[in-house]
């Protein structure tokens, strides 16, 4: 009989052994996802000088350099516009401590199965241009580009910069994301799991 | 100077005694006790899994290891699912074997779970046990990392979800130039190398794991690392035949254009997924490093209140014969041999005590002959002096049936329902008393001395319920000598929950002693060496405790 119950309650013990390591949760999705994620150099800005001859007597001898030269990333801003809403306006700043890392996005936005309309812009622009919604911090290639009158360097960068744009119809699936990122060879970008 | 009670109404000996448990401690036991009792019905103490939590843990952290070997030799980094589906696909081997990494892996967390509960209730969380209690904080954090990589390798819909909301939850702390997160969001995967990582770790986790192990038993003395052969049998034989029954499966594959909706998750290590839809992922994080503060701070809080110190043992060394058994029966190493004073003619060697690895639990008092060491006012004269005015303040007879045992045991209920003739001697623990106690009362002509003491996988002190059984029936130092009639004397060992049974016990050695058919030879004065006086009587009211 304690055999019997031995192997009974052994068991048991077992199957929620089994039951807890496949364990189901949450429920299904009624809604699907536009999902922006991406991450670009966008626009290198090198602002680079010629030391003084004072400032070459305070270095070291091997840093005795003829020039110094800052380079950082232009600063974007993101605008998506679902059907008639605009549910984000954002400056995207380079991240790093001296602002030279690459940009990213990461956004999702949850919608009703079904058509829906997208616009979505990725610009760059010059700290003048700075939002309400942000402000660029991390621009320090930027910064010494003002302070040493080198608008012509920013200007250049502005005009070069890849610019990114998308307006179109989406299909949007309930528990489907559909992702856009940038094809990064040809700078422009790409929907995916319409 | 000592107020004996009579036992019907509560015994109160002269050993002293300090409560070494925090109050909560005596509430978790409360609800675990029912459990224990219920679970040595079933398995019996000895192979109770309940009190193998801990060696549990280990044996399937063995096993783990031993079906990842076989399972690393399949696995693929370039194509994490498909490997693991071929290794599904295997019927012979692969399947069951992978059934099994997962499921021990379970099994050792639920272990690790119910040892963490036990150590709890038991108040094994401070004082010389600082050091179990963070490493074992330390286990259970590499445990979770551990499963975590592994369950992300397989890069099916559970991995997925476990590396996103991770990964979400490390980019609330902003370390990164970038969100971890992103790194799961291309319709590409992540890439190789993120695999090889988490293979890597996969890896060297359980070495560290098995380390820690070591480092967490460092401080007792003859650490068991698996259960007892039958039971460890038992236990590889319930995780092939669960293998087989119920193997795991493939999880859909991992699709990062597909939103988490209902997901099949291990709860065991992926709990912390249930809270992504009630707090938020900053809240999140502040629970389980909230956990894992309070964790690492239950040595503070979760211990006796101040005041009640733990008294370490003593060795009267000019009495020390060098004879070792108090060092090798410590329980926890706090013993060490010496050089004796150069003018000991007797013997090389004595015993000292280490205090900051002593946790007074006295089990050297029961190991000495000449009855010597212990903590102060419970070396073995303390307790043969207890013996000696116990039978001078309780009303013994031929008819008595003195049950003596660990105070941690069943002692006090089984004494609020006691049958009449018996009464009640409690001890910190078992082992800890002297079978000098024992032969006093028997030689003062009781009818009988039924020694309780907890499960030997179950001793609040590891060994003294083994040490004491050895002491009485297998000549153990300090052996219970021939000259005591041992049908007079039984051990019974029980949990505290079972009380019932140990009452059946007891009334089942009240009929063994009546059908001895003879009385029992009372000596009005015992043999006792002058040399074995108690050095000094402490004051009874530490016992209110038990009273109350």
């Amino acid at each position: 009989m304690r055999w019997v119950l031995r192997i009974a309650v052994s068991a048991i013990l077992l199957v929620a052994l089994a039951k807890g390591a496949r364990f189901t949760l949450g429920e299904p999705n009624t809604e699907g996802m536009l999902r922006l994620s991406w991450r670009t150099l966008g626009q290198r800005v090198q602002v680079c000088r010629d030391y003084t001859t004072e400032e070459r007597a305070t270095l070291r001898q091997h840093m005795q350099l003829a020039r110094t030269c800052t380079t950082s990333l232009l600063p974007y801003r993101l605008t998506v516009q679902l059907d008639d809403n605009a549910p984000v306006n954002l400056d995207v700043v380079p991240p790093g401590a001296r602002g030279d890392r690459p940009l990213y996005v990461k956004e999702d936005f949850l919608l009703s199965p079904g058509e829906h309309t997208v616009r979505i812009a990725f610009l760059p622009y010059l700290e003048d241009e700075t939002s309400d919604s942000g402000k660029a911090t991390s621009v320090g290639a930027v910064e010494a580009a003002k302070a040493s009158h080198m608008q012509e360097a920013l200007q250049e960068a502005l005009a070069k910069a890849p610019r990114f744009h998308m307006d179109r119809t989406v299909r949007f699936t309930a528990g489907k994301i559909v992702l856009v990122d940038i094809k990064s060879d040809q700078n422009v970008f790409r929907l995916q799991g319409e | 100077m000592i107020s004996f009670r009579n036992a019907q109404s509560g015994f109160a000996p002269n050993v002293p005694y300090f409560p070494i448990r925090p109050k909560a401690a005596l509430w978790l036991e409360a609800v675990i006790s029912p459990v224990d009792r219920w679970f040595n019905r079933i398995y019996g103490s000895r192979y109770n899994p309940l009190y193998q939590s801990g060696t549990l843990a280990v044996l399937f952290l063995l096993i783990t290891v031993a079906t990842g070997i076989y399972q690393l030799i399949f696995y693929k980094i370039a194509t994490p699912y498909e490997s693991v589906a071929g290794l599904e696909a295997q019927w012979y081997a692969g399947r069951w074997i992978r059934a099994m990494h997962s499921y021990s892996g379970d099994g050792m967390i639920v272990s690790v779970a119910v040892h963490v509960l036990r150590m709890l209730m038991q108040g094994k969380t401070w004082g010389a046990r600082v050091l179990a209690w963070l490493t074992g904080v330390g286990l259970v954090s590499i445990l979770f990392f551990s499963a975590w990589t592994g369950f992300v390798l397989v890069w099916d819909q559970q991995g997925q979800m476990i590396a996103m909301e991770g990964a979400v939850l490390i980019d609330v702390v902003p370390i990164f130039s970038e969100p971890i997160q992103r790194s799961f969001t291309s319709s590409e995967g992540p890439a190789v190398t993120f695999f090889f990582i988490n293979l890597l770790l996969h890896m060297v986790f359980p070495v560290a794991l098995l380390l820690l192990v070591w480092l967490h038993t460092f401080r007792v003395a003859r650490p068991r690392f698996l259960p007892p052969r039958r039971l460890t049998l038992a236990t590889v034989l319930c995780m092939v035949v669960l293998s087989v029954a119920l193997p795991l499966g493939m999880l859909p594959k991992a699709d990062t254009l597909q939103m988490f909706g209902e997901v099949t998750v291990d709860i065991f290590y992926a709990w912390w997924l249930l809270l992504r839809g009630i707090l938020s992922p900053p809240q999140i994080i502040g629970v389980v490093l909230g956990l894992g503060v309070l964790g690492l701070s239950v040595p503070l809080w979760w211990r006796p209140r101040k005041g009640e110190p733990i008294e370490s043992s003593g060795v009267h060394q000019p009495l020390c014969t060098g004879c070792t058994q108090c060092y090798l029966d410590c329980p926890y190493g706090a013993i060490r041999m010496i050089d004796a004073d150069e003018d000991r003619t007797d013997t090389d060697k004595v015993a000292t005590v280490e205090p900051s690895l002593c946790v007074s639990c006295g089990i050297c008092a029961g190991s000495c002959a000449p009855m010597q060491v212990g903590p102060p006012q419970r070396t073995g004269r303390d307790h043969l002096h207890n013996a000696q005015h116990y039978a001078e303040e309780v009303p013994l007879d031929e008819r008595t049936v003195v049950v003596m045992g660990c105070a941690q045991g069943p002692l006090p209920v089984l004494e609020a329902s006691a049958p009449p003739d018996t009464v009640f001697y409690p001890l910190h623990c078992a082992g800890a008393g002297h079978t000098s106690s024992v032969e006093h009362l028997i030689r003062k002509g009781v009818a009988g001395v039924f020694l309780v003491t907890c499960p030997e996988r179950d001793c609040f002190y590891r060994e003294g319920a083994r040490w004491l059984r050895e002491r009485i029936y297998e000549d153990r130092e300090a052996e219970l000598l021939d000259r005591v009639d041992k049908r007079r004397v039984l051990l019974g060992a029980y949990s505290k929950g079972e009380f019932r049974e140990a009452r059946g016990e007891l009334e089942r050695f009240r009929a063994s002693l009546t059908n001895l058919g003879e009385r029992p030879v009372r000596e009005s004065t015992p043999a006792s060496d002058p040399d074995c006086e108690p050095r000094e009587v402490v004051n009874a009211s530490r016992w209110a405790w038990w009273r109350a």
